[in-house]
């Protein structure tokens, strides 16, 4: 990286503390990308929903949901909170802090953690979908997709688990299994709802 | 009329904890003409501390200064001390 963009990109994040606050986004939403998208393939499963075309523009338009949601509401509310914390700041500064390097950093740290919460779950539930990517162009069967999918689920909520057993420094493989049973206990409702309301795939 | 040259001044400053004295400190250090800085912390509350920066160099420029300052989200509430000499700074000093 350039020594000038490392500079500034230091500077933003010794006043905005902007990369623990997209670490948080980071993990929160990818979460919810692919809980969500785990909860569509394994409805559709279970209901027997088996044209690969119709999944992927039902999880594509989830996702496109999800990503609009995710920076249109952290900016929101990103913005507003910064706004507040710096007119308290000026207060005390008894001045305007327009046209600082402080509004600078906090302007970028706004549509960074934005960006970040967006598209973390799009990105999650694009990678999800590829097996379903591959079946619409008939490379693989509809139901390989489907256990592909669900395979990289597992892997992306193991992935998070040890992401934050890195970050907090706790046992890689408990940090993984507790991600995991997040999972299992969406997997568990899922199929109590299909169970209720339609006949089980055979 | 005879050429005036700043070569020192101690500045009361009250700036927002982020940026930190450090960046500051190399922000002014950074102009033309300055040589060294020294911030000493005067007082210190959750979000606002008040320093007092002493700037020495062979030629200060106030509102080059006062502008870095500004910048960072600072503001120059007094200056406390000014040194001045007459005539320029040989250019080998520069």
């Amino acid at each position: 990286m350039p020594e000038r963009i490392k500079a500034k990109m230091d500077q933003y994040e010794e006043i905005t503390s902007m990369s623990q606050l997209a670490r948080r986004y980071f993990v929160t939403n990818t979460f919810d990308g692919v809980l969500t998208i785990f909860g569509v393939l394994l409805g559709s499963f279970l209901a027997g929903l088996m044209d690969p075309h119709v999944i992927v523009t039902m999880s594509l338009g989830a996702g496109a949901a999800i990503f609009v949601s995710g920076v249109w509401g952290t900016y929101l509310a990103e913005s507003a909170e910064r706004t507040k914390s710096r007119k308290d700041l000026e207060k005390k500064m008894l001045r305007n802090l327009d046209q600082t390097q402080i509004s600078e950093a906090e302007r970028f740290a706004t549509i960074y953690v934005s960006l970040i919460d967006g598209i973390s779950p799009l990105v999650a539930i694009i990678f999800v979908l590829i097996p379903f990517f591959a079946a619409a162009s008939s490379l693989i069967g509809i139901v390989n997709a489907y256990y592909s999918s669900f395979l990289l689920c597992i892997v992306l909520f193991v992935f998070l688990g040890v992401f934050l057993g890195k970050l907090s420094k706790e046992n890689l493989l408990v940090s993984a299994a507790k991600s995991l049973m997040v999972g299992l206990i969406c997997a568990a409702i899922i199929y109590t709802i299909s169970a209720l309301t339609t006949s089980p795939l055979h | 009329m005879t050429n005036v040259t700043v070569q020192k001044m101690v500045l009361d400053v009250l700036k927002p904890m982020e940026p930190s004295m450090l960046e500051l400190s190399s922000n002014i250090n950074s102009l033309e003409g300055v040589e060294s800085v020294s911030i000493d912390l005067l007082e210190i509350d959750k979000k606002v501390e008040n320093v007092k920066i002493s700037i020495s160099g062979p030629t200060l420029i106030y509102d080059d200064i006062n502008n870095v300052i500004e910048s960072t989200g600072a503001t120059i509430h007094s200056i406390d001390n000014v040194f001045t000499t007459k005539g320029t700074p040989a250019s080998d000093e520069l």
